[in-house]
């Protein structure tokens, strides 16, 4: 477990969500973006913020804070846009196991930046993307029970 | 709008290279620009370099396998630069700094320069020339009443000799 599955997880869980096609939810693709299909979002290696003894000592609690950016491209208003992070607030939110992992106790969206925009690096001033960083926080039980000084 | 039979390149040429600007890899209706408006790129520049071509000697449009490859790619990469345009981004786009002139105007030099520095080339590929580059040059040698003209300078005039040099 950890960070890794922890992204994976909440890979699978966007992707089951009919706002967006499988391939358009990558772990840290940027060149998403090219394949013509939007909303996309980009799961991204996360951070600890928290992390705690539990259980009988032999079970660590860690409290993770990955980063989800969610893009749109921006054609005439920002429906695309809210949907899209709506739906992974939303997805987020219904599985607070992430999918049913026993070592995970609780998952939900703690914040997201307001839009942003991604403008060509030529050219006036229409943005081809708007996007939102989403944050998860994600409660993970670490049990080393059978390893180290607990074996 | 469709793509004329005159034309070069193909929309999803244009779309293999913008797939941002796409849906799924093709432009529609809702794309931005949609794929009336490539066609549009397309057809328009397609004819920017038939006139040229034209004025050139060639029979259009040009059918020669690599002559026809060479247009094609001219065609698509000014269209590709176009759909960056309609999407506030690349060389073409309306607030550009680095823009000098109109993309009409670009365009229109950059197909001159391609045919008329290689006209050459896509003649000795084998693209048709109806006429030769001399077209247009003519020579009277008959006034209005119909007398017969005579050049005011001639051979031997003015000092110059003929030389035979295998003699």
């Amino acid at each position: 477990m950890g960070d890794s599955a922890i992204q994976g997880y909440i890979q699978d869980l966007i992707q089951g969500d009919s706002n967006f096609d499988d391939d358009g939810v990558t772990l840290g693709n940027f060149r998403v973006l090219d394949r013509g299909s939007p909303p996309y979002a980009v799961v991204l290696p996360g951070r600890i913020v928290a992390g705690t003894r539990s259980g009988d000592w032999s079970q660590v609690q860690l409290i993770w804070e990955h980063p989800v950016e969610v893009f749109a491209r921006f054609l005439d208003d920002y429906s695309d846009f809210t949907s899209a992070r709506q739906a992974v607030v939303d997805v987020i939110g219904k599985n607070p196991t992430l999918g049913g992992n026993s070592e995970i106790s609780n998952a939900h969206v703690s914040g997201a930046t307001e839009a942003k925009y991604l403008y060509p690096a030529e050219g006036a001033d229409v943005p081809t993307f708007v996007l939102s960083r989403v944050t998860v926080r994600v409660v993970e039980e670490v049990q080393y029970a059978g390893s180290g000084e607990f074996s | 709008m469709a793509i004329n039979s005159n034309s070069y390149g193909s929309v999803d040429d244009v779309a293999a290279l913008v797939r941002r600007y796409t849906d799924a890899g093709s432009f529609t209706g809702e794309t931005r620009p949609a794929e009336a408006d490539v066609e549009g790129f397309i057809n328009r520049t397609s004819a920017t370099l038939n006139v040229l071509l034209a004025e050139a000697g060639f029979a259009i449009p040009v059918g020669q396998a690599d002559a026809k490859a060479a247009l094609d790619d001219f065609v698509v990469n000014q269209a590709v630069q176009l759909a960056h345009a309609a999407n506030g981004a690349g060389p073409y786009a309306p607030g550009n700094e680095k823009l000098r002139g109109s993309p009409a105007g670009i365009i229109l030099s950059e197909a001159e320069t391609f045919v008329m520095r290689h006209a050459a080339g896509l003649e000795a590929l084998g693209a048709t020339r109806t006429y030769a580059a001399t077209y247009g040059l003519q020579c009277r040698e008959e006034d209005d009443g119909g007398d017969e003209i005579v050049p005011p300078f001639q051979r031997e005039m003015i000092g110059h000799e003929i030389m035979d040099w295998d003699t």
